[in-house]
């Protein structure tokens, strides 16, 4: 695992499909014309995402944004391999990826997801289970990790005992327990207020670069986007397609006062302007989100 | 960022004093209800005696004291039939109806949960046998199963079942559907997935669903009992409320309650001591 310098390039990227690698960086996911749709059992066909195309590096941390709900979930839990595309395929160091891989990707959601029966540190062991990890391995992996999450010493809690930043932390260091070179995040921090977001934000990044992760991060938010991404992934909608790539090279840390911070910003904001959706597509939005969950709840690469 | 000396700022469960003052509370509300209940008592008795109430009709607490105390001492009273081999014989039916509302209950129960379409087809069965009182069926039942142990057993299913077909099914309807994609992504295999997370996911409402049907069923066999004068505690009861011994239907009745009461603590006990967690979701 190689710890990664910061960005230090100034200035503002310009717009491009990326294609190959870059300065001798491992391709590690690459997506290649993912579209998924959908029947719905009432109406017709319902386009989710369609033609996606882009590639992520080694230790890039990329933020996929868009308008809420329709699409941006979907391409991580297809990149993730709990959905399989309607068409096109993801690829993870070559391979195709059509079900779950704990050895390389690990995925964290909104929702914690933590185990209330289970203590904190049985919890963050959950994975190594299923992974078959040797036990002196687990007790090593999970000291260590809760120690890079700032919370050494609540290996014996509860899950309710804890708050909800605390327990957002926990996911995540359960999802680096795993030790997957590959972390896909689905807007963990959504359901935070916001200074634990601006602080676990920080977190993250720190992290990032100690550990040397390849980050895949869904946020609708521009600033969240902006402030952790080195490359932002904007989709619209309708169906969702890959409207641009920005690449972002703002020195680390990034400050919410850089004016080129704000001119991202509105840059973002421009592109999703035009993409906002309807009061009629917002109803189509809701309708794609129960049949995904539908879909999400059994899975379709069943062994 | 949260350290180790923050650790005074997170609340811990007993950490404060709540010990202290939630104890004391419960015993100031049970020293209420105990002196209530004695006062209820005693004026109970001093109406009895002073109106010269009769024995028949009505029953005063000493008297059935007099009967309880026999009746648990020796088993009898007024030469009643014994009380414990009919004990027996009501736990035993209660006993193999209630283990085999567990078996029909979980599988018909988690059949559903999984597929709610499959339910549809029985979801007005059960409404029709939750929505009238069973016992209106008894005379039918009685005709095909009898009135020994297999007709008591039948109509206590009867009575039992649907709440616990129902508990089950909505318990496992209810899980967090999060819990299925955590499952998958960390590479459990369903089965696993089932064993690990979504059944002790479920338990809580599980042990309600349980608790529900051996209440019902209890109670159904006693009725069973009461209504055809078969054998059992129910038999009891209706042997002595039809020979007049007054404070032996009361002292009867007591022991009924007593007996379902009980056995509905040990199903406390176990969720206070497995399922705190569902109990108390934000301490």
């Amino acid at each position: 695992m190689t710890s990664v310098a910061p960005d230090s390039i100034a200035g503002v990227g310009g717009s491009h499909a990326s294609s190959g690698s870059k300065q001798g960086l491992k391709t590690r996911i690459r997506v290649e014309k993912v579209s998924k749709s959908f029947r719905a059992p009432s109406s017709a066909e319902i386009v989710v995402l369609k033609d996606i195309t882009f590639e992520v590096q080694q230790n890039d941390f990329v933020v996929v944004v868009g308008p809420s709900g329709c699409g941006k979930s979907t391409l991580l839990s297809i990149i993730a391999g709990l959905t399989e595309p309607t068409a096109g395929m993801v690829y993870i160091d070559g391979k195709p990826m059509t079900r779950p891989n704990p050895t390389k990707v690990s995925i964290m959601f909104q929702d914690p997801l933590l185990l209330p029966w289970r203590t904190i540190s049985q919890n963050i062991e959950l994975p190594l289970e299923a992974m078959k990890i040797p036990l002196t391995e687990r007790r090593k992996r999970i000291s260590y990790y809760l120690d890079i999450v700032g919370l050494s010493g609540y290996e014996k809690y509860h899950p309710r005992e804890i708050s909800g930043g605390m327990k957002q932390r926990i996911a995540l260091c359960r999802s680096l327990a795993m030790e997957t070179d590959i972390l896909l995040m689905d807007e963990p921090f959504g359901a935070l207020d916001e200074q634990t977001r601006l602080i676990l934000s920080d977190e993250l990044v720190n992290i990032w670069q100690r550990v040397g992760k390849t980050i895949v991060f869904v946020t609708h938010s521009l600033s969240e986007a902006i402030y952790l991404g080195n490359k932002a992934i904007v989709l619209g909608t309708k169906p969702g397609r890959v409207n641009e790539i920005i690449d972002i090279h703002l020195p680390r840390p990034r400050k919410f006062d850089d004016p080129q911070f704000g001119a991202l910003t509105q840059r973002l904001w421009d592109e999703l302007r035009s993409e906002t959706t309807s009061l009629r597509s917002k109803a189509r939005c809701m309708e794609k989100e129960r049949v995904l969950d539908e879909e999400l709840k059994f899975g379709q690469s069943e062994i | 960022m949260l350290n180790r000396s923050d650790k005074h700022l997170v609340k811990r469960e007993g950490d404060d004093r709540p010990r202290s003052s939630a104890s004391k509370r419960l015993r100031t509300n049970g020293l209420v209800v105990l002196l209530a209940v004695a006062a209820w008592l005693i004026v109970w008795q001093v109406s009895y005696s002073i109106f010269d109430l009769s024995p028949i009709l009505t029953s005063s607490p000493i008297l059935i004291l007099k009967a309880l105390v026999s009746m648990i001492l020796t088993g009898t009273y007024h030469d009643s039939p014994s009380m414990y081999s009919n004990l027996e014989i009501t736990l035993q039916a209660a006993a193999v109806a209630f283990l085999l509302n567990l078996a029909i209950g979980f599988s018909l129960g988690i059949m559903f949960g999984f597929f709610p379409y499959a339910g549809r087809a029985f979801e007005p069965l059960i409404l029709i046998l939750q929505a009238f009182p069973i016992v209106v069926l008894f005379p039918l039942i009685v005709l095909v199963a009898g009135i020994s142990l297999m007709g008591k057993v039948m109509l206590a299913i009867l009575i039992g079942l649907p709440y616990l077909i129902f508990n089950v099914a909505s318990a496992i309807r209810s899980v967090n559907q999060g819990y299925y994609l955590l499952g998958r992504s960390i590479g459990f295999s369903s089965w696993t997935s089932l064993r690990k997370i979504i059944i002790p996911e479920s338990a809580p409402l599980f042990l309600q669903g349980i608790r529900l049907c051996f209440a019902f069923t209890y109670v159904g066999v006693i009725v069973a009992e009461l209504v055809y004068v078969s054998n059992g505690l129910g038999y009891l009861l209706f042997w002595s409320s039809s020979s007049f011994y007054t404070d032996n239907v009361f002292a009867i009745i007591f022991i009924i309650i007593a007996i379902g009461a009980i056995i509905d603590s040990l199903f406390h006990i176990v969720e206070r001591k497995f399922f705190n967690w569902k109990t108390n979701p934000q301490s």
